[in-house]
């Protein structure tokens, strides 16, 4: 086996391997409470300005305190338990919902020395493990022995399986450039690529092929998420709350840390898939080694991953809602044959020229 | 680019330990707000209408679990059938992109035949579905 350096920043290479690993997943684990609550203020605050109202301001400077203030009523509220439930799986739902968005944010490649799992089959691990959260929401759905939460329940999973047809082509026209499913090989083909001899290869810019399939991917992340002009299962004018109207206390707020976690995790799969990971325009090869270059890198790739969570936020208030026959035909009968179309473009592309980018 | 520099066990066990960690977590949180619920509520409230399933405050007539529409399963069924089919691509793509299959033989253009046939198939059975009228999904 060639030897390879133990993919830590050489400050740190007096680490055991091991100890590092424990580190990065003590790091990684630490991101998805501190973001989603930022991210909630975020939430209530970029709709006020966009709505022209002003917001949550009260608590700590600009309001910023208001997910620890929410977390505090989250712990203290009663946990009803009605009860028409079925007991076992209405408590076990809330954390099926959950864990799969924390573990997912494990696989994503922050920096070339600062991963938690780096792995050869990454992408398809990741797709794995976020669709095992259907598993939450339908049982959360059907256990609350509610109409409402049963047609959530229903309805969000229909969607979360459509749309992960179109998210899987999508993501496969990627595979295909890069000829990995790992997320960091990906990224690094991506900053090592040229278009036109200047361009970085980010998957975006390679027009028509990686370009469609964004789109593509894009507007699929919406309806796995249950964002959104997508947000059918949980639409308030219709059915309440969907499928955690019955849900209350601690058991709501899992539910809502999941569902945050996995919009994370999609805006940074975008990221990676299609922005160009941790690259950009050499910046990233700056310090090479050192653990300023780790640092850059995830500076980098949560600058991208910001972008593309505040975008999440500005659509939610900006379009109206899908009709559900509506997301069903363009699921299946618009994105699933441009999908395919599209990966026939790609892989031609890929061939028979890329603007110049190697094959 | 080197290969993976680490045996493939050593790479999915800090993925086992972010699992347990986050089943952990998921099972804490759980509890405190059960717990604290306990500790706080002297008296537990009880009434009739608290065990009963959230209607906007109408009286409930029938059970939620009802029957529902078909449609719902034959959207996971065909999931099913596309999503396998989506997985076989997979494979496909990593060696396309490699681009590397001139060693076994076969060129890149007949990788790209195959391609079409696969998709031409998937095609056809996308087009039956459709003209099945199984994603119409207006009440007739």
């Amino acid at each position: 086996m060639t030897t390879w350096p133990s993919w830590q920043p050489e400050v740190l290479s007096f680490l055991p391997a091991w100890l590092w690993k424990v580190i990065c997943i003590f790091l990684v684990l630490q991101m998805p409470p501190i973001l989603v609550s930022l991210l909630v203020w975020a939430e209530r605050r970029v709709s006020a300005w966009i709505q022209d109202r002003v917001g949550p301001n009260r608590v700590g400077p600009f309001g910023l305190l208001q997910s620890v203030a929410d977390l505090v009523k989250f712990v203290f509220k009663e946990d009803v338990v009605p009860g028409q439930v079925n007991r076992v799986l209405y408590s076990v739902a809330p954390a099926l919902a959950m864990v799969p968005g924390l573990v997912t944010f494990s696989l994503l490649p922050f920096a070339e020395r600062f991963m938690v799992s780096d792995l050869d089959s990454g992408l398809l691990m990741l797709f794995a493990i976020s669709s095992l959260a259907v598993y939450g929401i339908q049982i959360g759905g059907w256990a609350s022995n509610s109409k409402y939460a049963l047609i959530g329940g229903v309805r969000a999973s229909a969607q979360i399986i459509s749309y992960e047809l179109t998210l899987g082509l999508a993501a496969a026209v990627v595979v295909l450039f890069t000829g990995s499913l790992n997320l960091a090989e990906m990224v690094r083909w991506q900053s090592e690529t040229r278009i036109l001899g200047l361009l970085p290869a980010w998957t975006i810019f390679v027009f028509p092929g990686g370009t469609v399939a964004f789109v593509i991917f894009i507007t699929s992340a919406f309806a796995e998420t249950n964002r959104l002009p997508f947000d059918m299962p949980e639409a308030e004018s219709e059915l309440a709350a969907g499928y955690h109207v019955e849900y209350s206390s601690m058991k709501f707020a899992l539910f809502f840390l999941g569902e945050y976690a996995a919009m994370i995790v999609m805006s940074g799969l975008m990221t990676t898939l299609f922005l160009g990971g941790w690259s950009l325009f050499g910046l990233e090869r700056v310090m090479e080694g050192t653990i300023w270059q780790t640092l850059i890198q995830t500076g980098i790739w949560w600058a991208k991953t910001l972008f593309f969570l505040f975008v999440f936020i500005w659509i939610r208030w900006t379009l109206p809602r899908f009709r559900y026959d509506q997301l069903m035909r363009l699921g299946w009968k618009v994105f699933l044959p441009l999908s395919l179309a599209n990966l026939l473009v790609a892989a031609w592309m890929r061939t028979w020229g890329m603007w110049g980018a190697s094959a | 680019m080197p290969e993976s520099p680490v045996p493939p066990p050593d790479v999915y066990v800090p993925l086992l330990l972010v699992v347990l960690i986050a089943g952990g977590l998921a099972a804490v949180l759980l509890s405190v707000s059960t717990v604290v619920t306990k500790l706080t509520m002297r008296r537990r409230l009880r009434s009739p209408t608290r065990n009963t399933p959230y209607e906007c405050g109408l009286p409930i007539l029938t059970d939620a679990r009802t029957r529902f529409s078909v449609k719902f399963y034959i959207v996971a069924m065909l999931f099913i059938l596309f999503d396998i089919e989506v997985v076989f691509l997979y494979p496909w793509a990593v060696i396309y992109g490699r681009g590397d299959s001139a060693r076994g033989g076969l060129g890149l253009g007949f990788l790209f035949l195959e391609l079409l046939v696969f998709l031409g198939i998937l095609f056809l059975g996308w087009l039956y579905v459709v003209r099945k009228g199984v994603l119409e999904w207006q009440a007739e």
